[in-house]
């Protein structure tokens, strides 16, 4: 598969029917520099996961990504291998097929006139599971092009017809002095505004770091495109298109926004509830007659690209991480025929979300955060070879008691207690920064814990190191390879800090395109002239960053395999 | 105005017509990358061949 073919794919994918509301919410709330909201969640994390990871991840050589435990850990991996697949599934994917499909019939079943979740659900799904049966992986991913196709489309509609309603994007800029008076300055700004609890400094910093810290390191449907790729420059390749993207689809959702606040401004106030009404609106305003379909198509291509992806990768987690450590291999011909039963499984468990209550998903979302505070350890286990099992059970248990307990006590603070009260917003933002104190506690607890205990065995490190190369402190077991002659005696390259600067170079210039586009849609001529000298500095620089950072990676491979004598396909 | 006051005959026609188009191209996905739907890493990994290598450390260890 080529890298932007995936890349599309994982952007779709990244979209689900709660998309559109929630940034849309976003945008009126923070006006120009509304862009700031997924620069500071996603801008490092997908680079750091496409520049430090990707080519790592594929040249392991496995399936799915529970199945690098099992490489990495000698004893009880395979219960961590089988814990991991399960709880993707049951945490990360069953909860959000219902979502979407929940999503989608809220929206469209009142204008369509459908009343029962049975005639959404009847009519969407079997589309989906006839073509992922029949085709797999390679269907989900072209199906996945034309999504994101039909997605943008839908969204340009909108963008244009906010521009078309205001004459232009001086227009609307017009609209906006006149109609918010002297909160238009901080509306049509496109830096960062101090104050504004979702893109003031606190807020960005904390949700860089949140997103960031231990991105990569483990992989799910990501994992499968990844693995999919033709080879290492492409797998490198489909994050950097795949953020691209994404970041477009999203500015295309939240420019449009500006529209609303040019016609109602007191909603640059808004709080969560009122302003994920949003959306609604700004379709009923501006939405031109005989575009309501192609908008419709465009939330159901975003929510089909979700669940597709999750039901393909689910059952093929479920077939290589459960069923063959429990049952054992499948008959020669049948495991295909394993994996679409388990599709069908995970039907069946999405289909008792959609129908049961809304409480449910948000037990679900609570539990993902729950989850989360644990990222830290797949850095360790990519990173520091010290890392062992014992030291996995440590921060997968105790970080869900840290976040629980935090909840508690961090609020008996004093400061703590007054962010909250200030707003709903503040007490979102506070329930961030409570994930990040709890993921610096897990932190201390695991390495404790790994310092206290003994390595995995020397032999599972080594065969571990051949197979994945991994950055970081590996120094006693490449020490112990060069011993046997499996390794060159060469230092080896810092190619953690050359890919984290590379990943840094290429946050200003994502970043700065975004700006640049926000800048140009509100006509604000003056403020693009930064982004758009520093797209094009940072554009050139990541060009070579990049070129010379996959080439040494590359020349780091080969060099690897022809001293451990393995043949890896590149 | 309400959404359903902007809606027009060829809408329900557009959405129908992308359902049809995502299950054609869909179905055809194996066809076009020229893989087969039995084997399991065309299925799921588009051709890239990998071998189940830990499988069998795996059930030991649960055993």
């Amino acid at each position: 598969m080529p890298g932007w073919l995936n890349g599309i794919s994982t952007a779709a994918t990244s979209l689900n029917s709660d998309v559109a509301p929630v940034y849309c919410g976003i945008a009126v709330v923070t006006g120009l520099s509304g862009a700031w909201f997924f620069l500071s969640r996603f801008g490092l994390a997908l680079l750091i996961a496409s520049l430090l990871f990707a080519v790592r991840w594929r040249q392991l050589g496995i399936k799915t990504g529970p199945e690098f435990l099992q490489v990495r850990f000698g004893r009880g991996s395979s219960i961590a291998r089988v814990y991991t697949s399960v709880t993707q599934v049951l945490i990360g994917m069953v909860p959000w097929i219902g979502a979407g499909l929940i999503g989608i019939h809220t929206v469209a079943a009142p204008i369509f006139g459908i009343d029962s979740k049975v005639t959404t659900v009847a009519i969407l799904l079997p589309v989906m599971v006839i073509y992922i049966w029949n085709s797999g992986f390679a269907g989900v991913v072209l199906t996945d092009a034309i999504q994101s196709c039909v997605i943008v489309l839908g969204n340009l509609v909108m963008v244009g017809s906010v521009l078309w309603a205001f004459g232009g994007p001086s227009g609307l800029a017009e609209a906006i002095t006149a109609s918010a008076g002297a909160q238009s300055e901080t509306i049509l700004s496109i830096a960062p505004v101090p104050g504004n609890p979702l893109t003031g400094p606190l807020a960005l910093l904390a949700w860089t770091l949140i997103i960031s810290i231990g991105a990569g390191s483990g992989v799910a449907s990501d994992g499968q495109r990844l693995f999919s790729c033709r080879n290492n420059r492409e797998a490198a390749k489909m994050g950097i298109w795949g953020e691209a993207i994404l970041f477009l689809m999203l500015l295309m959702l939240m420019l449009p926004a500006l529209g609303l606040l040019a016609r109602y401004p007191e909603l640059y106030q808004a709080g969560p509830a009122e302003r994920e009404t949003a959306y609604g609106r700004m379709l009923s305003e501006f939405l031109p007659r005989g575009a309501v379909g192609l908008t419709v198509a465009a939330l159901l291509a975003a929510v089909m690209s979700t669940v597709t992806t999750h039901l393909n990768y689910g059952s093929q987690t479920l077939l290589n991480d459960v069923y063959r450590p429990l049952f054992g291999d499948p008959k020669p011909g049948r495991e295909v025929w394993v994996g679409r039963l388990l599709m069908l499984l995970i039907v069946l468990l999405s289909l008792i979300v959609v129908f049961a209550s809304k409480s449910l998903l948000g037990i679900a979302i609570t539990v993902l955060g729950l989850f989360g505070v644990s990222a830290s350890f797949g850095w360790g286990m990519w990173w520091w070879w010290r890392v062992n099992f014992i030291g996995w059970c440590v921060s997968v248990l105790s970080g869900p008691v840290i976040y629980l307990f935090s909840g508690v006590l961090l609020p008996l603070i004093p400061w703590w207690a007054e962010q909250i009260a200030l707003s709903e917003a503040h007490a979102q933002n506070m329930q961030i920064l409570q994930a990040l104190v709890s993921l610096v506690l897990n932190l201390s607890i695991w390495i404790l814990v790994t310092l206290c205990t003994p390595p995995e065995d020397m032999e599972t490190l080594k065969k571990f190191y051949l197979r994945a190369r991994p950055m970081g402190c590996w120094g006693p077991v490449r020490k112990a390879l060069v011993a046997e002659g499996k390794l060159p005696d060469i230092p080896p390259q810092p190619l953690l800090l050359r890919g984290l600067l590379t990943a840094v170079v290429g946050v200003v210039m994502m970043s700065s395109a975004a700006l640049l586009i926000s800048a140009l849609y509100a006509a604000q001529y003056r403020q693009a002239l930064v982004p758009a000298l520093l797209l094009t500095v940072s554009g050139i620089g990541f060009k070579i960053c990049f070129d010379r950072y996959i080439a040494r990676l590359d020349d780091g491979c080969r060099e690897l395999n022809s001293s451990s004598g393995e043949n890896t396909e590149s | 105005m309400e959404l359903t006051e902007k809606l027009l005959a060829l809408d329900p026609i557009v959405i129908l017509l992308y359902l049809l188009l995502s299950l054609v191209i869909g179905l055809c996905g194996n066809r076009l990358f020229r893989l087969k739907s039995s084997s399991e890493d065309d299925y799921y990994l588009a051709g890239r061949k990998c071998p189940a290598g830990s499988t069998a450390s795996a059930r030991r260890q649960l055993r």
